[in-house]
């Protein structure tokens, strides 16, 4: 491959793509720096292994597998660096909501919290499935397993997350009557 | 409200970015990532090997931001914040990577850089082993070892907590152990800090260096430390009680 033709096609996986890798680094992080440090070393991977990228449909999962270690080993060193962020959050009194979950008990918050309340891989699966929209084909890329199994984890997860949401409802209709949650 | 709604619902609309909401490919911000990164040259298969420097040229300056502005954004003087050096050869001109940890923790964090996956790896090679030396800085700075030999000498930088003290480079290196250890365990008040910095000042031979404390600190504040090797100064960086 000529290296103009590299680039030519690097830039159009770039443009086509990189609005959904910034959104999904952005879901995922609670600093912005951060989510731009993941989105320039996603592509940064790509570019430099550039012959590893699958094609057609198959691209956007590729990215976002490297988003995902990316995001993983960015992690580790940065929750210290967060809990300074929020001890200094309420020194000077600012407002954060990732730091305080439950100041409104709205539905996001509520969805929110009963997806943390789940184990990684199944948070993960469905927020690729749901807010990503991929497709089984799509995440079978990004998770390294059978279509088959994509499925049954995606229902079980599915599952998990249902109950997790109704044990929430109730406490949510517990603890402010006035948000009505969905008993039943 | 939730009347009525399935799980799926709810958590399809509880989708907290719209990538239609991120910045277009060919606004300013993203179109100059994109030039940084096809400028950089190309990667592993054009080349026959991994090319780092690509690494370097955007991803020390977002890393370094990002630490400075994510961990000490709020106090603009703050020059070091607790962050490292990863080379990826012997060598102070060779492709590195930023990182933000405690300087106990660099070579464990540096040696992730050359796992699976991570931006130093090569397909096959394992992780070198890797030792840390003190940049004319005063960051910490982590190398591969030359083998047979004395690696930060050969690089003519000093090793850290070298017996005996090696300059202000090593002696900035024990501060900063000395004193993230002891203000990351407990919550010191300022009294307690001023006391603590300038026996470090003492023990270390640091005769010049300075501590600064913002005003107001704040009588509940605990204190937490930013060392500035630049201006000699350690400023006492307050924060609440756990």
């Amino acid at each position: 491959m000529y290296v103009g033709d590299r680039e030519a096609a690097f830039r159009e996986i770039y443009v086509a793509h990189y609005q959904r890798i910034a959104a999904y680094a952005h879901r995922r992080t609670s600093q912005p720096e951060d989510a731009d440090d993941i989105v320039a070393e996603t592509f940064l991977v790509a570019w430099r292994r550039f012959e590893d990228v699958p094609g057609g449909d198959l691209t956007l999962p590729w990215l976002y597998g490297v988003a995902r270690r990316v995001l993983s080993e960015g992690r580790r060193s940065s929750l210290r660096r967060d809990r300074l962020v929020a001890r200094l959050g309420r020194l000077w009194g600012r407002t954060d909501a990732r730091m305080n979950p439950y100041d409104r008990w709205d539905d996001r918050q509520i969805v929110h919290q009963a997806l943390a309340r789940l184990g990684p891989d199944d948070r993960e699966l469905l927020r690729l499935a749901e807010w990503e929209e991929l497709s089984n084909v799509q995440l079978a890329v990004v998770f390294a397993c059978s279509v088959n199994a994509i499925a049954i984890r995606l229902h079980r997860a599915h599952r998990r997350f249902g109950l997790e949401l109704r044990a929430l409802d109730r406490e949510a209709a517990i603890l402010n009557p006035n948000v009505g949650g969905q008993l039943g | 409200m939730r009347e009525g709604r399935t799980p799926r619902e709810r958590l399809r609309k509880a989708n907290p970015v719209d990538p239609n909401d991120m910045p277009a490919p060919d606004s300013p911000a993203p179109r100059a990532l994109l030039d940084r990164i096809v400028t950089s040259g190309p990667g592993r298969q054009a080349r026959g090997r991994p090319r780092r420097r690509p690494y370097v040229r955007v991803l020390v300056p977002v890393a370094l931001l990002g630490a400075i502005a994510a961990g000490y954004g709020i106090f603009s003087e703050v020059r070091q914040p607790l962050i490292g050096v990863c080379f990826e050869e012997a060598d102070v001109k060779a492709d590195r990577a930023v990182v933000s940890v405690s300087s106990r923790e660099l070579i464990k964090a540096c040696a992730a850089l050359w796992e699976p996956g991570g931006p130093f790896h090569a397909a096959g090679a394992a992780v070198p082993p890797l030792t840390d030396c003190v940049l004319g800085s005063g960051a910490v700075a982590v190398f591969p070892v030359l083998p047979g030999k004395d690696t930060c000498a050969e690089l003519g930088l000093a090793p850290p907590a070298e017996p005996g003290g090696a300059g202000d480079g090593a002696a900035i290196v024990q501060l900063q152990e000395a004193l993230s250890g002891r203000f990351l365990a407990s919550c010191v008040g300022e009294e307690e800090a001023l006391a603590l910095v300038r026996q470090e000042f003492e023990r270390l031979r640091l005769a010049d260096w300075r501590v600064v404390v913002p005003r107001p600190f704040g009588g509940e504040a605990c204190a937490s430390v930013a060392i500035d090797p630049a201006r000699r100064v350690v400023e006492l960086v307050p924060i609440p009680p756990p």
